[in-house]
């Protein structure tokens, strides 16, 4: 129970005092503690300590929610990038990324840490990107004990692996020409919209014809951005976002071209130019938004925290994937992933592909048969595979790096914005045509100039600068409170979530079982009860293990022949005994206790473990709210039934909505049989991975194994029971401000469209009337969502 | 009425400036630095 007091009960929040490192309500369960975890509390005492109290000037008065107390992680690269950060003169460069940078107190807080030691000589940190370059004599600094400290204020430090990323880069240049390019624009119409006209000559011409220049070369280097999204879009037979803005952009942009050379009708080279720049400045934030949640995670290739069993003579040893060799016997246990290519060289196994081809079926193979990298074992006997190629040959960083892009997908757009942008694109060239055409009937002369002025003054700013301003505060929002949003749709997703599946161990529990030694094993069968719980990747074998290894090697027993039963637990034939571990009734036949595990060596019982789960506090009362708010919470594990029972009574979920022993195929499969756009899956295990795919919106707490974060819509720090609530509350709040953006947007375009078709619009007005509109509508979204957000 | 060219190319030329200088700010990559910099103001303080 050691870490029960973590927890986090948000009940009475409303009056709850704010945590004194990150001002998030503290929780019941931890009053009168002045902190709403323990990691934020030893980071408030650190930096305390330290004399680093500035750190909240900077940070605003507060800093980010940390969960478990940060611990040093273990840094076995460290040697590399010394040896290879030489840059002579005495002097080393290293660069590494930091996870957790995200505002100038972080920023601070490094700089502080790093110049108080003797031979630290150059700290330059990019938070955009997460990233720290570090100058330093070696033979004074020891970089180990530098990142430690780091370590303990919440962050963490990887070897570098970012680059900066052309694309986002690009649109700021584009951002940036085309407010240069409307600012000057704008100074071209203002002398008209002060008296300068065509009576006035050769200025009024050369004016005219600047406007033309300046919104030509908006266009182009604007206009692309929204033209290919749009025509991609259309490729793909769906109406994306991009199509009314790339629409608005062409038509205004040829309208008023088309007037401008004719002569007849006003042209709105001045609108379609700040239009343009007001486009990219809403795309801008959308996409700073999702890169800075991105660029806060570590971004590796999703395999650093994979280990695998190497069969070293006659002992096992937990690797990880990197130090695994062409050539090494690797053992796989039910459950395992192969991250590298290898050759069965057991009779036979069954391996699962979903993960790489989407078969749903486990597929059998047999001894020789080569493994694709990336295939889970959904057998229950361990296998042993040669490995073939090492991880970066086998080509599974690239599966394993997924990006969450792809999670945005197009099912969202079936709904509302397909809807919108069919209604918007058909209205507007309705009327336009409609407008044009009763004008040409009763005065040819304006017919022209009347549809012009119906298509400059029907730009759809809401969508494009609106829309975005409301996902930027929303994540922004998110974040503050330790939620990172990871895909562009999930805020417009969360809204149709009806059912919420969790994945129990690691997301609503502790992620570990303890086990308490009742009867020790006697000493000469240590080894044999090691190597069977080394065998299994089952929580209580992996707790038997923690409990009984203490320093000691992983055996592997010559010609033992070692089979896992699901729900049962592991036998092993050796030197014509049989030895079971698991459930009582299994191992000896006797009836056993709940979480109770019994060794026995031909059916006499000759140890005995009791196995422990503590649940986070807290998750009760979250699945009491979203069960309260009309959705369905279901638990699901490969752990065994009886557990995964214990578990959801004790959070109040239906006895029929609990699912144990279930692989990660069968994960995905529930989730498949349940999903109709519905369904929102949290889980933290890389075999939570399938499942996520099959989910409509997925979310994680594994900040720290980057697989998942790289795979979920969004992610959340420390645990927390109640981000999920909070990211469906805020997605509503998005939502429910959009929608009036769209509904404030189209009344305005109703009266601004009378006008144009009345002919009463002009160029001075569509200059006043837009911007006025477009402040409207942001103030609007800053109210709405920046209101009752902010944590207290 | 022959400054009014004048204006315009000077204008133009001053707004050129304006979008290389942007240019090469975005080159050095100034704007993913920006916490880092606004602390530079505070450095004798520390």
């Amino acid at each position: 129970m050691q870490l029960a007091d973590q927890s986090t009960s948000f009940a009475g929040q409303g009056s709850a005092p704010a945590c004194a490192h990150c001002g998030l309500p503290v929780p019941s369960s931890r009053r009168p503690s002045a902190f709403c975890c323990r990691g934020c509390e030893a980071v408030w005492g650190i930096l305390h300590e330290q004399g680093l109290e500035r750190f909240y000037d900077f940070g605003g008065g507060r800093g980010y929610p940390v969960g478990l107390a940060p611990e040093p992680a273990g840094r076995e690269w460290l040697e590399e990038i010394e040896r290879s950060g030489d840059v002579g003169g005495g002097q080393c460069r290293v660069v590494v990324d930091v996870q957790g940078i995200h505002c100038a107190a972080c920023v601070w807080v490094m700089q502080q840490l790093w110049r108080r030691r003797d031979g630290a000589l150059q700290c330059r940190i990019n938070p955009a990107l997460g990233q720290a370059e570090l100058t330093y004599r070696p033979g004074r600094l020891s970089l180990g004990r530098f990142f430690d400290d780091v370590e303990r204020l919440g962050y963490r430090i990887a070897p570098a692996s970012k680059a900066a990323r052309r694309a986002d880069t690009g649109l700021l240049l584009r951002m940036g020409v085309c407010i240069a390019l409307a600012m000057n624009a704008m100074m071209f119409a203002a002398s008209e919209y002060f008296g300068l006209s065509a009576r006035d000559g050769q200025p009024f011409l050369l004016f005219r014809g600047m406007s033309a220049v300046l919104a030509t070369l908006a266009v182009l280097v604007g206009g692309p951005v929204f033209f290919a999204a749009a025509w991609a879009g259309l490729r793909r037979r769906v109406l994306h976002l991009d199509l009314p803005i790339a629409l608005g952009i062409a038509l205004a942009y040829l309208g008023s071209a088309l007037a401008w050379a004719t002569g007849r009708g006003d042209a709105y080279f001045d609108t379609v130019t700040i239009f343009v720049a007001l486009m990219l400045v809403g795309r801008y934030l959308q996409q700073r938004a999702l890169a800075r949640n991105r660029e806060f995670l570590l971004a590796d290739d999703g395999l650093a925290h994979v280990r695998l069993r190497r069969v070293n003579g006659d002992a096992l040893d937990l690797v990880p994937v990197e130090s695994v060799a062409t050539g090494d016997v690797l053992l796989l246990t039910p459950g395992d992933l192969l991250p590298v290519r290898g050759r069965l060289l057991d009779d036979s196994a069954s391996l699962s592909l979903d993960w790489i081809n989407g078969e749903s079926e486990p597929r059998a193979f047999a001894v020789g048969d080569s493994v694709p990298a990336g295939a889970f074992h959904a057998g229950r006997r361990p296998c042993r595979v040669q490995a073939l190629a090492t991880a970066r040959e086998s080509g599974l960083p690239a599966l394993l790096q997924q990006s969450t892009s792809d999670r945005d997908d197009l099912r969202l757009h079936g709904r509302f914005w397909q809807w919108w942008n069919r209604g918007y694109v058909a209205g507007v060239l309705l009327l336009a045509s409609l407008a044009g055409a009763i004008w040409l009937a009763f005065d040819p002369a304006r017919a022209v100039g009347v549809a012009v002025a119906v298509l400059v003054v029907t730009c759809p700013c809401a969508i494009g600068i609106a829309t975005p301003l409301a996902f930027e505060l929303a994540t922004a929002a998110l974040r503050r409170r330790g939620v990172l949003v990871c895909s562009s749709a999930v805020l417009e997703k969360v809204r149709f979530v009806r059912k919420v599946v969790f994945d129990k161990t690691g997301t609503v529990s502790w992620g570990r079982l303890r086990a308490e030694v009742e009867v020790p094993p006697p000493d000469d069968l240590v080894d044999v009860v090691l190597a069977m719980a080394a065998s299994s990747n089952h929580p209580v074998s992996r707790a038997i293990v923690d409990r009984l290894a203490e320093g000691r090697r992983v055996p592997l027993l010559a010609g033992a022949q070692v089979e896992e039963l699901p729900g049962d637990g592991v036998e092993m034939r050796c030197d014509g005994h049989t030895y079971r571990l698991g459930r009582a009734g299994f191992a000896s036949g006797e009836v056993g206790r709940a979480g109770e595990c019994v060794f026995a060596a031909d059916g006499e019982v000759r140890a005995r473990f009791l196995a422990h789960e503590d649940l986070r506090a807290g998750f009760a009362h979250e699945v009491r709210r979203l069960q309260a708010s009309g959705r369905e919470v279901f638990l699901l594990s490969g752990d065994r039934q009886a557990r995964v029972d214990c578990a959801a009574s004790e959070l109040g979920i239906a006895p029929g909505h609990a699912r144990g022993e279930m692989s990660p195929e069968g994960k995905a499969a529930f989730v498949r049989s349940l999903d109709v756009d519905d369904t929102m899956m949290i889980g933290d295990g890389l075999n939570d991975a399938p499942a996520f795919a099959a989910a409509f919106v997925a979310g994680t707490p594994a900040l720290d194994r980057p697989v998942l974060p790289a795979r979920a819509d969004f992610c959340y720090a420390g645990g927390r029971p109640d981000a999920v609530g909070e990211v469906i509350d805020l997605g509503e709040r998005y939502h429910r401000t959009v929608h009036t953006n769209l509904a404030l947007g189209l009344g305005y375009n109703v009266v601004v469209v009378a006008l144009a078709c009345a002919g009463k619009m002009s160029p001075v007005l569509c200059a006043i009337l837009m911007p006025i509109s477009s402040l409207a509508l942001i103030a609007h979204t800053t109210w709405r969502l920046r209101r009752n957000v902010l944590p207290s | 009425m022959e400054v009014v060219p004048l204006l315009v190319f000077c204008s133009l030329a001053l707004a050129l400036g304006g979008v290389l200088l942007f240019f090469w700010s975005t080159r050095l990559r100034d704007h993913e630095h920006a916490e880092r910099l606004s602390l530079l103001p505070l450095e004798d303080d520390d």
